[in-house]
């Protein structure tokens, strides 16, 4: 027998094999690894346990006319990370929906959430536009609860960059994919931000894009009005997405603009 | 056995596990901790080095690597990078990337240790375990409490 058909991992010293493990870059892959067998499991340290959320005991705020309103505020700070959760499974059906800008990409099995780990150990996902966790009854949503050894769990980031230009990048991507506009649209973009599932940036003359994370399909929501030097910001409020521009120059003025989506 | 070329690079002989022998610069071979430890006790004078752990085939890619290296210095950083990323696709498979990281392993050349297994971490990342298992023949030996343990690491249920 070729000595080549055997199975060669079982040879491997643990500490290789923890070298390996070393390599991999999420908690996800990690406990994906020690979940493969005996030998790998030993050799990889358990995870340590990991929680993100932690209370703050903060003075009230003094509104100076209520009285009321000047209790103790309770505050929590929270970490989250943006994961984009998709079946392993399926990773080839929404690899096809991508390659086909035309399709229904809604059909795509793939979750961006924001996840959090509790003190219980239990994990939280919530809506990237909301601050409550989405529950399992809101839905065909989630699944009610994740193997991690049947998903890819991934994320995603988009900057805008200093002379606003927006690139974005996908866990797993070697390099940033610049988003590339047609000159039409070239204005700097001011502000970005994620909404339902897409990203959004809003540029000095006020046009607005979305951009599809899967596809990285790009959409004018909003078209330019005039360019101007006011600040721009995409502002989430109510469960939409709004703009507002500050107008510097005539001090105090704010307008808003609901995008409508 | 040591012998020295025209440019008065001393050189020396490596024999791996299946007899074949390869005649590299000192340099090259010093790349290896463990050679260059053993050129630093005399073992190298009185023949050829021995390397019972590592066979030919594995051996000269080692020793492509450590050619590589010895002659780029930091300024080719990039196309070093370059050239290691060709390097491990040449490899091949995991079969030969294992040999080859257990050859890093026993001569103890860190670069290529690190860059063999970031290779095979690379090719880990987004399976799913019995993926893993299926593609590289790894038997699953957990017992039914510890598969539950391990189904337990794995879940993420809502709150």
């Amino acid at each position: 027998m070729d000595s080549r058909d055997e199975p060669r991992w079982c040879a491997l010293a643990s500490d290789l094999i923890r070298k390996i493990s070393g390599h991999l870059d999420t908690q996800c892959d990690i406990r994906r690894f020690r979940s493969v067998c005996r030998s790998w499991r030993s050799s990889t340290l358990p995870l340590p346990p990991k929680t993100t959320t932690s209370v703050l005991h903060l003075p009230g705020f003094d509104l100076g006319e209520d009285d009321n309103n000047t209790n103790n505020s309770h505050c929590t700070l929270t970490e989250s990370t943006v994961y984009c959760i998709e079946p392993l499974s399926k990773r080839n059906t929404a690899a096809a929906a991508a390659d086909h800008p035309g399709s229904n990409t809604n059909t795509t099995p793939c979750w961006v959430v924001r996840v959090q780990f509790s003190e219980s150990g239990t994990v939280i996902f919530k809506d990237l536009a909301s601050p409550y966790p989405i529950r399992a009854a809101d839905a065909q949503l989630l699944p009610k609860e994740l193997d991690l050894r049947d998903y890819e769990v991934r994320f995603m980031v988009m900057v805008l960059k200093k002379y606003g230009d927006l690139a974005i990048w996908r866990f797993g991507d070697d390099r940033w994919t610049n988003i590339e506009l047609t000159p039409w649209e070239d204005f700097p973009f001011h502000c970005i931000a994620y909404h339902k599932g897409k990203f959004y940036a809003v540029d000095e003359a006020g046009g607005t894009i979305s951009v599809d994370p899967v596809s990285l399909e790009i959409h004018q929501v909003v078209h330019p009005m005039h360019p101007s030097h006011c600040d721009k910001y995409l502002v989430q409020a109510f469960g939409d997405l709004f703009f507002s521009g500050l107008l510097l120059l005539c001090a105090r003025g704010l307008a808003v603009w609901a995008l409508g989506i | 056995m040591s012998i020295t070329t025209e440019n008065n690079e001393k050189m020396i002989t490596l024999m791996s596990s299946d007899g074949e022998e390869f005649v590299v610069e000192e340099a090259v071979a010093a790349q290896s901790q463990t050679i260059k430890h053993l050129i630093e006790d005399g073992c190298s004078t009185e023949g050829s080095i021995p390397l019972p752990n590592v066979t030919g085939r594995v051996l000269s890619e080692v020793i492509q690597y450590c050619k590589k290296h010895s002659s780029s210095d930091d300024k080719e950083e990039k196309e070093l990078e370059a050239w290691d990323a060709e390097f491990v696709k040449a490899a091949d498979d995991h079969v030969a990337l294992t040999d080859l990281m257990m050859a890093a392993n026993f001569l103890d050349i860190k670069g290529l240790l690190d860059l063999v297994a970031q290779t095979l971490a690379n090719m880990i990342t987004g399976k799913s375990p019995e993926e893993v298992r299926r593609m590289w023949n790894i038997k699953n030996d957990f017992t039914p409490e510890e598969a539950e343990k391990v189904r337990k690491e794995n879940q993420w249920a809502f709150e």
